[in-house]
């Protein structure tokens, strides 16, 4: 029992794994099958299909000319059978016959070929008369015990194809012979191989043309395959390409108007605008926000995307530059408040101490020594006022600008012994230029003076302000041999001009050459 | 002669000392009191009153020229004496229009303090040459404004002579070292003040109310 029950589990594991290895192989070959080439599928499919159809064509064509002939060997042998047998009859109805006399009619061949003969069996299946075989050979030695014969003398007439008395197949048409007491069977036969030998030469020449007829066939579907698959691989670069985020130097050249030339426009379409994509991007990235880009369609997410992020980013690194400049412009504020309030201390503390001790000087009663320390304490006290104004004029800080600059005109009149032209033009109607921009622009008129000094060796200088209702304008003209208004160079402060005059968003106009340098500057209130 | 009574008003104590010692080398003048700043000041302002006060600007809470207004306003007939380091005209000419009667730097010895308060006890006024000059050079600044029907800054009435002339905004600019962009902004304004449309209208309504005399 057990015995037997592993020899069938055995034997089903066996074919299991047969099949299960079949089915993946099968699989496998499929699976390969399904990742040929597009140019080997298309030739193999056209190619088969080739195959088949002259195959089944030539099959088809053979089979019938086949058919056509037996019929016709049929229908001759039938004939001679029919002629036969009557000539026999005819014989045996007129006088009593000779063998010799049937022989003749026997023998006498003609149309059947090399191997056709009629010959007459006996009850006993041996034959009557010669055979065309043996011809030397006694008949009543030949046994005809064939299928044929045995129909014949059952009183069977017919025809078939069957082994004669040599064991060789032949065409066989047979027939009875009815004579008052006689039972004999007439044959005529003729061998399959002569008889079928015309349609054998013919299949050779068939398979000829079904073997040119498949060349041409296969040429054809190479050709027809090629130039199918030659255009679909056109179409296959780019978008390789594309896929791998490269974008194709070229578009496609459309030379018919088909599917696949619709398809080559709708590759080229996408290469346009993937090379007009990643150009946005590439702008985008650049930090260029300021271009104009139209998305494809309605329904172009990506681009739609991307004009989304540069809205974004245009937003952040407007932000960006907006805090950036309120961080500089609360940098150098906080600067000017710090100068400010030490301008204010040293003033209010040194200043006033030195003034206490001035007074307290003017009792020393000596009087070389009350002249020399006063002279010294003066000079203590000018320098300090001029460190207080260096750091914040208090005029400014008290005043506002048109006093400021005027004070800062005047020590520069002084200390340069240049001619310093001062012009303010108030307004009334003008709002009050806030402490912020008159300190920039104190510090703006500061350092361009001190250029027109420093480096044009300017002897004529004038600095003119109008106040309007929406901004101030600061002119400043000097005669000196000017300066490189490009170069940046350390010191020429004109890196603080530009830096106080953008924070204030205002306008700066530098002219310079050999007679003289203007700057214009205007400030929005 | 009566004694002249005088009140400190000053942030620092060394000045003040330094004033009491110079001050009281002249007998005929007495310091009654002083005060830190304005607000303290005018406390003591409150309780008693002086020949002259002695005023200095820089100073906490309420600065002396603010504190000056207010001390005219209660008791106009006390005279003041700015003592101040600020010498720049925008603190002078402001501490005269608060009604100060006399303004001197600390700078000045004492012989000139002491003639200062004197002289302001007289009932005169008291500038020395540096501060009559400051307030001589600015003085057209504190009296321009006409009673002209178009109000006209001093840089509009020049810019509008010259157009009238016939000279080009970038000339009109070389004229008067301002950018032809401000000039051009000048001319703006000043076709809008006189209610015109061209400069040739312009120039005609300016001649007509008398501008270009």
């Amino acid at each position: 029992m057990s015995m037997t029950h592993h020899f069938y589990s055995a034997v089903n594991t066996l074919i299991f794994k047969k099949f299960r290895t079949l089915k993946h192989g099968l699989k496998d070959a499929i699976t390969k099958l399904k990742n040929l080439n597009l140019f080997y599928k298309f030739f193999i499919a056209i190619f088969l299909l080739g195959l088949i159809t002259v195959s089944a064509l030539s099959f088809w064509f053979y089979n019938t000319i086949q058919n056509a002939l037996i019929e016709r060997t049929f229908a001759q042998l039938q004939s001679v059978n029919v002629l036969k047998k009557q000539q026999v009859q005819m014989l045996f109805a007129s006088k009593d016959p000779q063998i010799s006399e049937i022989n003749a009619i026997m023998q006498e061949t003609t149309g059947m070929g090399n191997s056709g003969e009629t010959y007459i069996v006996k009850e006993n299946f041996r034959m009557l008369t010669y055979s065309r075989f043996f011809p030397t050979k006694n008949p009543e030695n030949i046994v005809v015990k064939t299928v044929a014969s045995q129909n014949a003398l059952k009183g069977n007439e017919g025809h078939s194809i069957v082994n004669d008395y040599r064991n060789i197949p032949v065409f066989s048409v047979y027939s009875k012979i009815t004579l008052p007491g006689y039972n004999l069977a007439i044959m005529s036969e003729i061998d399959y191989v002569e008889a079928i030998r015309p349609v054998r030469e013919f299949r050779t020449k068939i398979l000829w043309i079904a073997i040119a007829t498949l060349i041409l066939v296969t040429m054809a579907s190479f050709y027809v395959t090629r130039i199918v698959v030659e255009r679909l691989k056109i179409l296959q670069e780019p978008i390789i390409k594309l896929s791998k985020g490269e974008i194709p130097q070229q578009l496609l050249t459309i030379t018919d108007r088909d599917e696949i030339g619709n398809m080559m426009e709708s590759v080229n379409i996408l290469i346009r605008s993937f090379d007009k994509i990643s150009k946005v991007a590439n702008e985008i990235g650049k930090g260029n926000l300021n271009f104009y880009f139209k998305p494809l369609s309605k329904n172009d997410l990506l681009s739609y995307s991307l004009l989304k992020m540069r809205q974004q980013l245009s937003d952040f690194s407007e932000k960006e530059k907006k805090l950036q400049r309120q961080r500089t412009y609360s940098l150098l504020e906080g600067e000017e408040r710090e100068r400010k309030r030490i301008a204010r201390e040293l003033h209010d503390s040194l200043g006033q101490m030195l003034t206490g001790l001035r007074f307290r000087l003017e009792i020393v009663e000596n009087e070389n020594q009350r002249l020399e320390l006063k002279k010294i304490t003066d000079e203590t006290i000018s320098e300090l006022k001029q460190i207080i104004n260096n750091l914040m004029p208090t005029v400014l800080a008290d005043f506002g600008l048109e006093a400021g600059l005027r004070s800062l005109c005047e020590r520069f009149r002084s200390y340069n012994k240049a001619e310093i032209i001062f012009f303010y033009d108030r307004n009334e109607v003008s709002p009050t230029v806030p402490f912020e921009v008159s300190i920039f622009m104190y510090r703006i008129a500061q350092e361009v003076l001190n250029n027109a000094m420093k480096y044009a060796n300017a002897s004529k200088i004038s600095v003119s302000v109008d106040e309007f209702n929406n901004k101030i304008c600061l002119f400043i003209k000097d005669n000196g041999h000017g300066f490189d208004t490009q170069a940046e160079y350390q010191g020429n402060g004109l890196k603080n001009i530009k830096e106080r005059v953008t924070l204030l968003q205002g306008l700066l106009e530098i002219e310079s050459n050999s007679d003289g340098t203007t700057v214009n500057i205007e400030i929005p209130l | 002669m009566n004694t002249i009574k005088i009140i400190l008003a000053d942030d620092h104590q060394i000045v003040r000392d330094g004033l009491r010692l110079i001050l009281s080398k002249d007998n005929g003048i007495e310091i009654t009191n002083e005060a830190s700043n304005g607000i303290e000041l005018l406390k003591v302002l409150d309780n008693e009153t002086c020949d002259v006060l002695l005023l200095d600007i820089s100073m906490p809470h309420l600065n002396g020229l603010d504190s000056l207004i207010k001390i005219k306003e209660k008791s106009p007939n006390l005279k003041v004496l700015m003592l101040t380091m600020h010498e720049e005209p925008e603190y002078v000419i402001k501490a005269f229009q608060n009604g100060a009667d006399g303004y001197l730097l600390k700078n000045t010895d004492h012989f000139e303090i002491l003639h200062a308060i004197r002289t302001l006890h007289e009932g005169k006024r008291y500038f020395n040459a540096i501060i009559s000059n400051i307030l001589v050079e600015n003085l057209n600044k504190v009296s321009t404004a006409s009673k002209q029907e178009v109000h006209l800054t001093q840089r509009e009435h020049e810019i509008l002579k010259l157009v009238a002339s016939g000279l080009s905004n970038k000339l009109i600019a070389d004229e008067l070292s301002i950018s032809p962009r401000t000039v051009e902004t000048h001319r703006t304004n000043l076709i809008r003040k006189f209610d015109v449309y061209n400069t040739a209208e312009l120039i005609k309504k300016a001649g007509d109310l008398k501008y270009l005399t």
